[in-house]
């Protein structure tokens, strides 16, 4: 792995924050990325590169902008099996089959073909003629630019399937240089000469190692609750048809991410988030909150609909910001010691402290709930002295 | 059903904090906390977009100043109601004068 990132770092410039999250991201199974930037970026480049490095040239571009057949991405008929046999037999194509895949300019890809990737992603296979491949494990890297003039609005399901979105920027002067140098040095074809520097079992076996690394509880809860500040919301968002802001009018808890997350993000960010906390362990042998947070940057920005999506990577950093602090927040107030205590037992004393931090906290608040459900049925409080009917939510 | 990876959770989360145990009394110092947006004054919290400490403090002067504004606050609605009450009875009755001037 170490090889790969020199053998990038050497050929493409600028945006190392995106390389080492795109390192992350290889090592774990069915890994997808995408790749966002505006035209001449770099992003086919970047995406082309990681193939190369990974399986040589035995990988499969698919590309929005030319006419895609359904025989090029899914499968074709055999047709000589029909004529002779009478028998539908069907040549899968070589984008299911090899390990290595790639769409350019996804955002221009007809609705056919983003439904047959979809399928593929999700489920694992694809369908022809009433046949199924199963697919195996494979890396699909993905790039688009979201300010092009697109033929089809993808829909955002198919996004949440990518594991990481990346934005590019554009070179500094600084950068322009080492740039024209490099394509001087490599006679201006970077592609070409960046050698596969993996075996085809190296990485499979990479992969089954980060699958079996094994995280701390506390950084599993810290991307738990990390996420759960994404979605929560103790008025119900997401089953609601009143719109933000208009449903955060008089909620105590307006100053919370929650309030600034108009669709939250996909129980698959914490899927994610794990996959990457153990690669990172793997590669570096520890991982900490701090690189969690990083991390999250990726995982949220194309899965999370924000009241101001206008600049999301500036949205999304914000609200990570603020994470910081609320995290702090919460291991001051050792709220989660409390509510262990109160898991172990009923304490009257703790279970006022615990609902002044509820109010603090929405999150914690929520599974103060389900205890205090416990503790009604069981007869130890009554429901008019629950938080919840504190709060004015039942 | 017991859900026990959250739990393990809770606990790890547990083990370092130092609490004192007198029967079923718990009881634990609390840091004061350091921080460059922890502020809890008032005015800073109102007025500022940037995060605040758990618990935000009023002086006397500063709570006179919010009743101040509420009572005024409060007599402005009231005087503002009483002034739209008397607009819209002027509004229904232009309105039936006019209804009896194109009828007759």
């Amino acid at each position: 792995m170490e090889r790969l990132r020199e053998e990038l770092t050497r050929r493409f410039i600028g945006n190392e924050e995106v390389i080492s999250i795109l390192m992350l991201n290889l090592l774990h199974r069915k890994s997808t990325t995408l790749i966002r930037a505006p035209r001449g970026t770099g992003k086919s480049t970047l995406m082309l590169l990681v193939l190369k490095g990974l399986f040589g040239d035995e990988f499969v571009v698919i590309s929005g902008a030319s006419e895609v057949k359904r025989g090029e991405v899914v499968g074709r008929l055999h047709i000589p099996s029909l004529e002779k046999k009478g028998r539908e037999k069907v040549l899968w194509a070589k984008f299911v089959r090899a390990q290595g895949k790639g769409i350019d300019e996804a955002n221009r890809l007809n609705p056919y073909t983003t439904a047959n990737i979809h399928h593929l992603m999700q489920f694992g296979e694809v369908w022809a003629y009433g046949q199924k491949y199963t697919v195996e494990d494979y890396t699909l890297i993905a790039n688009e630019n979201p300010g092009d003039v697109t033929t089809f609005m993808q829909p955002p399901p198919f996004y949440d399937r990518f594991d990481i979105a990346l934005y590019l920027n554009s070179l500094t002067v600084s950068q322009k240089f080492a740039l024209q140098e490099l394509n001087n040095d490599y006679g201006y074809d970077l592609i070409k000469s960046m050698p596969r520097v993996m075996e085809p079992g190296d990485l499979s076996e990479i992969r089954r190692e980060v699958e079996e690394t094994e995280v701390e509880p506390g950084l599993i809860g810290f991307i738990n609750t990390l996420v759960r500040d994404f979605q929560v919301c103790v008025r119900g968002k997401e089953h609601s048809s009143v719109p933000l802001p208009v449903l955060c009018e008089g909620c105590h808890f307006t100053r919370f991410v929650c309030s600034r997350v108009k669709e939250p993000p996909s129980e698959r960010a914490t899927l994610i988030l794990l996959q990457l906390a153990k690669a990172k362990k793997w590669l570096d042998g520890k991982v900490e909150e701090k690189d969690v947070i990083e991390m999250a940057k990726w995982v949220l920005i194309h899965r999370t609909g924000f009241i101001n999506p206008e600049k999301p990577l500036k949205e999304i950093s914000e609200l990570l910001e603020r994470e910081k602090e609320r995290m702090f927040e919460r291991e001051s107030r050792k709220q989660w010691f409390i509510l262990n205590e109160l898991y172990n037992n009923f304490s009257p004393g703790l279970y006022r402290t615990a609902k002044e931090i509820a109010a603090e906290d929405n999150v914690f608040a929520e599974e103060l709930f389900s205890l205090e459900e416990k503790w009604v049925k069981e007869g130890k409080i009554s429901r008019e002295e629950t938080l919840k009917v504190g709060l004015g939510l039942e | 059903m017991e859900n026990r990876s959250f739990r393990k959770f809770l606990e790890e989360k547990s083990a370092n904090i130092k609490v004192e145990r007198q029967g079923q009394r718990i009881s634990w110092d609390e840091e004061v906390k350091k921080d460059k947006y922890s502020f809890t004054g008032f005015l800073e919290f109102a007025y500022s977009n940037k995060t605040s400490g758990d618990y935000i403090y009023l002086d006397r002067s500063t709570a006179f100043d919010i009743l101040d504004r509420i009572n005024w606050m409060d007599k402005k609605i009231k005087s503002l109601s009483t002034r739209l009450k008397i607009l819209f009875l002027l509004l229904v009755a232009s309105l039936l004068a006019a209804a009896w001037g194109w009828l007759t």
